[in-house]
């Protein structure tokens, strides 16, 4: 009677396992991440954490891995990203040649050590499948005039992609971090895993730029805090894609705070996804999670924030507010925060809103000559820049302005 | 200047207005006063082009012009002011920049020239130094903290700027004290012309004190029941509306 249960795989999974036996001597880590991954297959909604991201369902078939490669014409990255040093990487290899160099107390080498091992199913595909992993260090106490861009650019046709990059602050380092995604317009399978790690009393501000046309991306942020570091982070996730943007935060010393912000852009068929989980595992520690939506057309947006307080975490300040405008009958908005508190002395709260734009606001700029797309433009900017404004290095700020004015006047309206 | 014939209007099914019947002419102040319920700020909202009311008989025109044919911004452009009894707070908009893109917005409808910034700048200045408003204060997001009489006074800065042929004030005496009435009046007052018209929508006889009508009309149950001079506000005022409703509050 007990037949044994077998798990049927899709033919992406058998795609994968085919792709990954054909590799040439993978280091064991790597052999034993994929065992790994085999044994949960691919996310779909019946995994909580990919309830609403169903990998397993969009993934029709593994692509061929992306061939390395070296340089990436200077001409296409134009416009990506916001600017700064460029630290370019190539279907997941840095490329010496596209990049700009280093400043003083920056480094860049290769990172041969294993990866931990982590529960999540595309992380541990990144771990499985990435070749290279490269590790960029900032020295203690240095501060960086100009901010780091890194760029992930994809070569070549409809491939997968498997990027790991480690950005390691040094104690009272000072930085600003740029992470873009250029030449995601054919269809590209993107796993980028982004392990930043900040020493006592560093400091980072982050700028995610997730722009994708019919590709199918999971960028994996993961973050850990040192004692008095400070990290601030806006993402802004727009496209027709199927993107899934996750951060594991972890607030490893005290007094630790961590700002994450968002603004998703979806429209078409876009399915963008903010999931992130922040570990208070310190005293004093404050984190702040602050993200907006617009969703036109059919577009799905996924907010998903989980702020876990640990016993000792005593006097953690944490706030998250996820708010939605949807533009149209067929957009859809699933929000689903969470606080786990185990400590009996913080301030948390949280909060979530989903709703179309008010018709007495429209009202009121059209009977002052406004017209309706313009008054629509209005009041998405004003919902947007609630994100956008405090965003910290005035660089990316104009940046992230002149993206949601474009998706703005697409739409059509202009301000 | 404004023509409202035999109009016929409802929301969800519900009648408001009964065959109702006005005109207002070039350089005129028409009071229309009644009742809570009697549809007075229902025909403002349907002069305005509000969305929700259904008109099913009866036309509107303004110097010729079908405004039931027009969207609420194009009878903006074509002339229509409708000061709210309630203005919106909309956040995140500065005020100035609400202001700007309401001038560019009615310019380009008519295809006229867009104002320069400094032009702009000039002019909010001294539209808002009439009307005794902080010039910091137009900084702020729309409406957003500002008192009722802040509100009232914004809507009478947005008149001023956008100068309309034909304006409408609904219970803009509503909420506000007797030093901030007198503020609001002097700005309306300071905009009547020969070309100009308004509709005077009140409650109350206390406005027509400052703005004075040069006609009264009465609404109830859906239409004009009488018409008159200023006198007859005064007559209101002592006699009440009970001849009028059925549903007076």
């Amino acid at each position: 009677m007990n037949a044994p249960l077998t798990r049927l795989q899709t033919d992406a999974e058998t795609g994968l396992e085919r792709q990954f036996s054909a590799l040439v001597a993978p280091e064991p880590w790597r052999q034993q991440a994929f065992v790994r991954f085999a044994g949960q297959g691919l996310p779909n909604r019946r995994v909580e954490a990919w309830h609403f991201t169903d990998i397993r369902a969009a993934m029709a078939q593994a692509l061929p891995l992306a061939a390395p490669a070296g340089d990436f014409p200077k001409a296409k990255l134009r416009g990506v990203g916001a600017e700064g040093t460029r630290l370019v990487f190539v279907n997941g290899s840095f490329a010496q040649a596209a990049s700009d160099a280093l400043p003083a107390g920056v480094s860049i080498r290769k990172d041969q050590n294993a990866p931990a091992a982590h529960g999540d199913a595309m992380v541990t595909l990144n771990h499985a499948f990435a070749a290279q992993a490269w590790l960029v260090e900032i020295a203690p106490g240095t501060s960086l005039p100009a901010p780091l861009q890194l760029i992930f650019a994809q070569s070549g046709p409809a491939s997968a992609t498997f990027s790991r990059v480690g950005v390691k602050l040094g104690a009272g380092a000072k930085a600003t971090l740029g992470e873009s995604y250029a030449g995601l317009e054919s269809g590209h399978h993107i796993n980028s895993l982004l392990d930043i790690e900040l020493g006592d009393k560093a400091s980072l501000v982050h700028g995610c730029d997730g722009a994708g046309e019919d590709a199918l991306c999971v960028l994996s942020l993961f973050v850990k805090l040192g004692e008095g570091a400070q990290f601030t982070s806006f993402a802004m996730l727009d496209g027709r894609a199927m993107m899934r943007r996750q951060i594991f935060a972890d607030l490893a010393g005290e007094n630790a705070n961590i700002a994450l912000s968002g603004l998703m852009l979806g429209r078409g068929e876009a399915h963008l996804d903010t999931t992130l989980t922040i570990d208070h595992a310190k005293p004093h520690g404050t984190s702040r999670e602050i993200f907006r939506s617009l969703l036109d057309e059919a577009a799905h947006g996924v907010y998903q924030g989980k702020v876990i307080v640990k016993p000792h975490a005593q006097k953690t300040d944490g706030k998250m507010m996820s708010k939605a405008i949807l533009l149209h009958d067929g957009a859809r908005m699933d929000n689903k925060p969470e606080l786990e508190i185990f400590a009996d002395d913080v301030v948390c709260g949280h909060g979530a809103t989903v709703g179309g734009l008010d018709a007495e606001q429209i009202f009121y700029l059209q009977a002052r000559g406004i017209a309706r797309p313009e008054a629509e433009a209005l009041l998405l900017e004003a919902f947007a820049a609630e994100v956008v404004e405090p965003v910290e290095n005035d660089a990316f700020k104009r940046h992230f302005c002149d993206r949601l004015a474009h998706w703005l006047q697409a739409r059509g309206g202009q301000v | 200047m404004l023509k409202i014939n035999n109009l016929h209007a409802e929301i969800d099914g519900k009648k408001i207005l009964k065959g109702l019947t006005l005109e207002v002419k070039a350089g005129e102040v028409a009071a229309i006063m009644g009742p809570n319920g009697s549809g007075k700020s229902t025909l403002s909202y349907i002069i305005a082009g509000r969305p929700g009311y259904e008109v099913t008989e009866g036309s509107i025109t303004l110097n010729g012009v079908d405004l039931l044919a027009l969207e609420a911004h194009e009878r903006a452009a074509a002339g229509v002011f409708l000061a709210f009894q309630y203005p919106l707070e909309i956040p995140g908009v500065a005020t100035m920049t609400f202001l700007k893109a309401a001038m560019n917005g009615q310019a380009r409808q008519r295809s006229e020239a867009e104002l320069t910034t400094p032009e702009f700048i000039k002019k909010v200045r001294n539209a808002a130094k009439d009307l005794k408003i902080d010039p910091e204060m137009l900084k702020r997001p729309l409406n957003v903290g500002f008192s009722g009489g802040e509100k009232k006074r914004v809507e009478i800065l947005q008149m001023a700027l956008l100068a309309p042929k034909f304006a409408i004030l609904d219970e803009t005496d509503s909420g506000l004290d007797i030093d901030a009435l007198r503020i609001v009046a002097d700005g309306v007052n300071a905009l009547r012309n020969r070309e100009r018209g308004f509709l005077v929508i009140t409650h109350y006889q206390r406005l027509l004190d400052y703005i004075r009508p040069d006609s009264v009309h009465v609404m109830a149950r859906g239409e004009i029941v009488r018409s008159g001079g200023p006198g007859l506000a005064l007559e209101l005022e002592k006699s009440g509306y009970a001849g009028y409703a059925d549903e007076a509050a």
